[in-house]
């Protein structure tokens, strides 16, 4: 049975109700999508009962100099600088705000100064609100400076050299880019190491983390941004989730090596499969 | 409340988007495409107002303050009142031809300035990288070094190797690297917009716990 044959017997199945992209991936991106909800059903129930085990993370070196680096900021009295990337809401945007409250709540408790630097004014808006409960949890909500959170420029090189110079006249003693980072990377963490910051750099735009990685003192990788809220808090709904995603990420693997394997062999069985509709 | 409401309005709004992503439910697909995304352009445009704000508050203090530099300030305030007119008053708006003008000639040379610097930049991280401290520093600096080699023409005319071997690494190694991480990439994402839509991410909900 060949690939169009194969097409033409599903189709009629799904043409109804499912809707069909220009690869003709649909169905199998929805059993997909399907499994992991189903997975994160199974670990959310697993989390919410503390005598089953969830798997452990191992150490993110990356995360653990988060703390580091705010006591280094703190013995030298300058102040903390963080870059949630580029992006408006996206996914990146929201680990970085995850990571975003844990630096503020330490902060907070430490007595360090905390700078913001916004590219998109809604992101700013969230930010703001979230460090100012961070200050109120931790019992300092005068401390919180609204001066400090700045919207610098919705250009991307206008904001990048904003933030450059907020570095460098500000004296960093920690520089955090967390989010979705793009050309600028280089500049902004140039700019930290000129000043002697301790950097960290936590982003997804592959193209970019070479250049974090020769920059940066600490650099997440892949998909770590991801993980941090669930490391930094050590939340059992949170790792749960991790292990749902890990199981995904098994079954590519498999499909991968099956899909290769049955290519070397001359099939393409699989590949087909998964374009089926 | 202030955590609440947020919550639901994410979660329905969530579940509207996936619905409308796989299955074909007109009254869903309507919804999402006429109102869900035309409210995204809304907030939008009144977060740059309130962008704005912020920006124009900052200045306003570090010239009533006197603070260090604070005739940039002037500057800025000054350009930014300058363009909103022009951008709101001109025949056209941002595309009449004096609103362009200073776009092109002042806005956009000014971006490629601060962007021609990362070249610069490049240099000396890759100065600080590529030193031989370790087995994995030393990999990376060979692996640097032959691409390097490899890419330009004086590479080939010193060993016909290069090239090769500068292919092999970017073509097999680094795609398969790059693929990975992107597999990676993608359900991390995945994995941490289910969270935020079933309320288990609260980071961006006031302090997270």
């Amino acid at each position: 049975m060949n690939l169009a044959s194969m097409r033409a017997a599903v189709a009629p199945l799904f043409t109804s109700w499912l809707k069909s992209d220009s690869n003709q991936i649909s169905l199998a991106s929805f059993l997909l999508f399907g499994f992991f909800a189903a997975l994160v059903i199974y670990y959310y129930r697993v989390a919410t009962q503390s005598s089953r085990p969830l798997p452990k993370l191992r150490r993110i070196a990356g995360l653990d100099a988060i703390d580091e680096s705010i006591g280094r900021a703190t013995e030298m009295g300058r102040p903390v600088v963080f870059n949630p990337g580029m992006s408006s809401f996206s996914a990146p945007t929201y680990g970085a705000l995850a990571v975003l409250s844990y630096v503020a709540k330490q902060t907070a408790r430490y007595d360090v100064r905390l700078i913001g630097c916004f590219r998109y004014p809604e992101v700013l808006a969230v930010a703001q609100s979230t460090i100012q409960a961070c200050y109120v949890e931790e019992g300092k909500p005068d401390a919180f400076r609204t001066d400090d959170m700045r919207y610098l420029s919705g250009d991307q090189f206008g904001f990048a050299s904003g933030c450059v110079g907020i570095v460098q006249r500000e004296r960093a003693a920690a520089h955090h880019m967390f989010g979705s980072l793009a050309a600028e990377a280089l500049l902004l963490a140039e700019a930290g190491a000129a000043a002697g910051a301790i950097q960290i750099a936590g982003q997804t735009n592959n193209l970019q983390t070479p250049f974090l990685v020769a920059a940066c003192d600490y650099c997440l990788m892949v998909e770590e941004l991801y993980v941090a809220s669930a490391y930094l808090t050590q939340d059992r709904l949170r790792t749960g989730m991790l292990a749902a995603q890990d199981i995904i990420k098994v079954i590519l693997i498999a499909l991968i090596l099956s899909g290769t394997l049955f290519v070397t062999f001359g099939s393409t069985l699989i590949g087909d499969l998964l374009i089926l509709y | 409340m202030r955590r609440t409401v947020p919550l639901i309005l994410s979660f329905t709004a969530g579940i509207l988007m996936i619905l409308d992503s796989y299955f074909k439910i007109p009254i869903i697909n309507n919804f999402a495409t006429d109102y869900l995304m035309r409210s995204i352009s809304v907030s939008v445009a009144w977060a740059a107002g309130l962008g704005s704000l912020n920006l124009i508050r900052l200045h306003i203090r570090h010239i009533s303050s006197k603070r260090q530099n604070y005739q940039f300030s002037y500057v800025l305030i000054g350009v930014w009142l300058f363009m909103l007119t022009c951008g709101i008053f001109l025949q056209g708006n941002t595309a009449n031809p004096f609103y362009q003008f200073f776009y092109s000639n002042i806005q956009v040379n000014l971006s490629a300035a601060v962007y021609s610097l990362a070249s610069f930049y490049l240099a000396s991280s890759c100065y600080r990288a590529f030193r031989a401290r370790s087995v994995e520093s030393t990999v990376l600096l060979v692996s640097a070094a032959i691409v390097m080699i490899g890419s330009v023409p004086v590479g080939a005319a010193i060993w016909s190797g290069f090239p090769a071997i500068q292919g092999w690494l970017l073509k097999i190694v680094n795609d398969s690297v790059i693929r990975g991480w992107s597999i990676g990439l993608t359900l991390g994402g995945l994995s941490q917009s289910v969270r935020n839509l079933v309320g288990i991410e609260r980071g961006h909900l006031q302090a997270g716990e």
